[in-house]
């Protein structure tokens, strides 16, 4: 059966099916990113700590709105192509917006990886360490382990009191993977030796979980010692870590320092909310505890920066004055008079009874790597949405926005690989189907037109 | 992409290409704008004007010329004209956030 109106016009509306269809589906695609800026601007506005500005890659950004136009320009060329009846010119055209999709998304990938190994730590008072976690990533190290307490959490049910199929009603084993450089050898309650692995934890608390028995206790051969991801911890103190599965590690908390090499100083959060004096909230950054970890030379490099600030003037309610004047980038070779040299050393003398600086930044290390106390740690997250609702937003726009690039480089790739016998059948009925595809392809490119300057620019 | 009348020559093909790649040269231009303005200006509000004007130049630019709205029919006007209206209205809804209405000084400590 033919399905009219896929080349012809409908003599009531004036338009063939898909056209029409598209111009509805674009106008909900109106409603939906008009849904997402507002909710950008009433976040922006009603931000309650200082909005990030200027902090994604301007460059990488630029070159993927190029990118974007130029395959705005070679779909248009493909469907003109198909007008002309020349199908060797069209398959080019077509590729060419394919491959450029290719490389937008590849771009986008990379600066979403950057943003998830770029860190903020904001100290107790507010100031604001960004940067990234030095080698081996941030671990909290147990040493002289001799207790492991499997859960087995008889008591638990999951959804709708139900005992939920192929869950571990506790404790998973997962633990064994932050254990360093020994085995896992245990002594059961009846003082039998096991090596303990993934299976046989399984084994053991499913058994535990049918005699309702809460936990299994192992007592390690020899001290053993953990280096733990934070996020695998429910909590933990000097003696005990707990995991998010219910087991429990008994032994001593070696190190839970967080190292980070400094790229940037934020102190606008040190400053108290509703703070009218410039000058009171100098006294108070100059205070502030990022000096304490960072060490006292780029204290002495943010007062050069202060110095020069001053001579321009400027006061609290301009926010683009504000971030210019207490926020420092941290760059061991920056020529802004950082103190290059005396930095690598940084904070040693001032951090005797504090925290001990990590080793000597090496040569090819751009940022001073410092250790920071769990204890003056207010808040850490890498800049996802956890960190800031900017982040929250921009993964929100720019990955819905992808996803409309994945999907309409899947159409597109369907009539390039797939409809070439519809061009020998029927080649209208084809260009249609590329103007339609062209039409959203557009549309994608104007979200992006309006998305660069505001995520990236404003 | 309207509806063909008249068949058209290789000539009008070829010039409709070169006015597809001029018309892409200039929203190069375009992006390439906001960015210096970008660069040059410190202040943020006159940044976001301009930034947003010639955003909405390029996305005019788009919408009438590559995705050929100027030769569409009234009725996608009304379609669009609608989401429009429903978008600025979203707007609006954080412009209530800001200032609500719903504040009564009579519930306000003294």
């Amino acid at each position: 059966m033919d399905i009219p109106y896929t080349v012809k016009a409908r003599p009531d509306t004036g338009f063939w099916n898909a056209k029409i269809a598209i111009w509805l589906f674009l106008a909900s695609e109106v409603m939906l990113f008009g849904g997402l800026f507002s909710a950008y601007i009433f976040l922006r506005l009603a931000s309650d700590t200082p909005w990030p500005t200027h902090v994604l890659n301007v460059q990488a950004g630029f070159v993927n709105t190029l990118i974007l136009i130029l395959s705005s320009i070679t779909v248009l060329q493909a469907w003109l192509s198909l007008k002309m009846r020349n199908f060797r010119r069209y398959q080019i055209f077509m590729a060419a917006t394919l491959l450029l999709s290719v490389a937008f998304m590849t771009i986008k990938i990379r600066e979403y990886g950057d943003k998830f190994h770029h860190y903020g730590v904001r100290l107790q008072d507010g100031s604001v360490l960004e940067g990234h976690l030095a080698e081996g990533g941030y671990k909290i190290k147990f040493l002289d382990v001799k207790t492991v307490t499997l859960a087995s959490r008889p008591n638990e049910k999951g959804l709708l009191n139900f005992n939920m199929p192929f869950i571990t009603p506790g404790s998973d084993g997962n633990f064994l993977g932050y254990l360093v450089d020994s085995k896992p050898e245990f002594k059961d309650a009846t003082g039998k030796v096991v090596v303990l692995d993934k299976a046989t934890v399984s084994s053991v608390v499913s058994e535990a979980f049918s005699k309702k028995q809460p936990e299994i206790k192992y007592t390690a051969t020899a001290p053993l010692k953990f280096a733990i991801t934070p996020s695998a911890l429910i909590s933990y103190d000097g003696t005990k870590a707990t995991f998010r599965d219910g087991t429990v590690l008994e032994g001593k908390l070696e190190d839970d320092t967080l190292r980070l090499e400094v790229d940037k100083v934020d102190l606008r959060q040190a400053i108290p909310a509703g703070e009218k004096s410039l000058s009171h909230a100098y006294e108070l950054v100059e205070k502030a505890d990022a000096w304490r970890v960072l060490g006292g030379d780029w204290k002495t490099a943010f007062l050069k920066q202060k110095a020069e600030k001053s001579k321009s003037g400027g006061s609290l309610g301009d926010t683009d004055f504000v971030r210019e004047a207490f926020t420092m980038p941290i760059s061991l070779h920056s020529e802004a008079g950082a103190p290059v040299h005396e930095a690598k050393e940084a904070g040693k003398a001032e951090m005797k009874d504090h925290a001990e600086v990590a080793p000597a930044t090496h040569e090819e290390h751009h940022h001073p790597e410092v250790a920071i106390l769990k204890k003056d740690v207010a808040f850490y997250s890498n800049f996802t949405p956890k960190y800031h609702n900017y982040y929250a937003i921009y993964f929100a726009m720019t990955s819905l926005h992808g996803l409309h690039i994945v999907g309409g480089a899947l159409v597109l790739a369907y009539f390039l690989f797939f409809n070439g016998g519809l061009y020998k059948t029927d080649p209208e009925h084809l260009t249609n189907r590329v103007e339609v595809g062209g039409l959203f392809w557009h549309f994608v490119d104007i979200v992006w037109m309006i998305v660069f300057p505001v995520l990236y620019l404003f | 992409m309207s509806e063909e009348t008249t068949t058209p020559s290789a000539a009008d093909f070829s010039k409709q290409s070169r006015q597809i790649w001029l018309g892409g040269l200039g929203l190069m231009i375009g992006s390439a704008l906001s960015c210096s303005i970008f660069n040059l200006l410190s202040s943020t509000t006159s940044h976001i004007v301009l930034g947003l004007l010639i955003a909405a130049t390029q996305v005019a630019f788009q919408l009438f010329v590559f995705m050929h709205l100027k030769n569409e029919r009234g009725i996608v006007y009304k379609f669009l004209v609608f989401t429009v209206f429903f978008t600025f209205a979203l707007f609006f809804l954080t412009h209530l956030a800001q200032s609500s209405p719903l504040h009564f000084d009579a519930f306000s400590s003294k």
